[in-house]
């Protein structure tokens, strides 16, 4: 069943493990209902309040723009921050708040700080197709 | 920037990521039972890595996008009024289930 897919993010990561077909299908499901997700973006935002977690603009301000670092680079800044006492305490707090593994936390709150995000992107994206 | 800002603004980005990778969950089960068939074991992962991938490549400039109103919901309905929401949406996808080898 077509081609096997086996593309890796830049930190050695498995990005995903399907059938080239199976992904295929998946994607054309999605790209089809956007529009309706929009919806159902708003009605659920109508459902939300603003909480601890809105961003001030200093602090989206200041954070570094996405760039690219190396996977040794990316890996070293995550250990780092989970070991460092505080930022590691803070880090384990938000993954059991949301059910998420410690090391992608970290990556995330590794990319805001030291603008490593594309670390965590495959080497190129994915060409664009028509919805 | 302080730890407290910091650990907001992650928060915030893991609140958008959540966000991203539950409607599409949704969404693609809803399409999938309308087909008659069922989502692979692994939809759910990839969708939490490409959601969460997409949220991390976002720029300051658009998270604030995501983040400009006085409520959460008015800053997510500015973000749809952009197109931020779809073009997050759009990569998510691509990046969750991407056509060929990267």
């Amino acid at each position: 069943m077509g081609n096997s897919n086996t593309s890796r993010y830049a930190d050695g990561k498995e990005l995903y493990h399907q059938d080239a077909a199976v992904n295929q299908w998946l994607r054309s499901l999605l790209l089809q209902g956007v529009a309706a997700l929009e919806a159902q973006f708003i009605r659920a935002a109508r459902r939300a309040r603003t909480g601890p977690w809105a961003p001030t603009r200093r602090a989206v301000g200041r954070a570094p723009a996405p760039a690219s670092v190396s996977p040794r680079r990316a890996a070293g800044e995550v250990a780092r921050l989970l070991m460092d006492p505080e930022a590691g305490a803070r880090i384990r707090r938000l993954a059991r708040k949301h059910r998420l593994d410690e090391g992608d936390v970290a990556g995330l709150w590794a990319a805001t700080v030291t603008a490593s995000a594309a670390a965590t992107l495959p080497l190129a994206l994915p060409e664009a197709e028509p919805a | 920037m302080n730890e407290d800002d910091l650990a907001r603004l992650v928060e915030f980005k893991l609140l958008l990521s959540r966000i991203t990778e539950d409607h599409l969950f949704e969404e693609l089960r809803r399409a999938a039972n309308a087909q008659g068939r069922r989502l692979p074991n692994v939809t759910r992962t990839a969708l939490r890595t490409g959601a969460s991938a997409a949220v991390r490549a976002l720029s300051p400039a658009e998270i604030l996008t995501f983040a400009q109103g006085a409520t959460w919901e008015e800053s997510l309905k500015a973000a749809v009024d952009a197109g931020a929401w779809r073009r997050l949406l759009d990569v998510a996808i691509r990046l969750a289930f991407p056509s060929g080898p990267a």
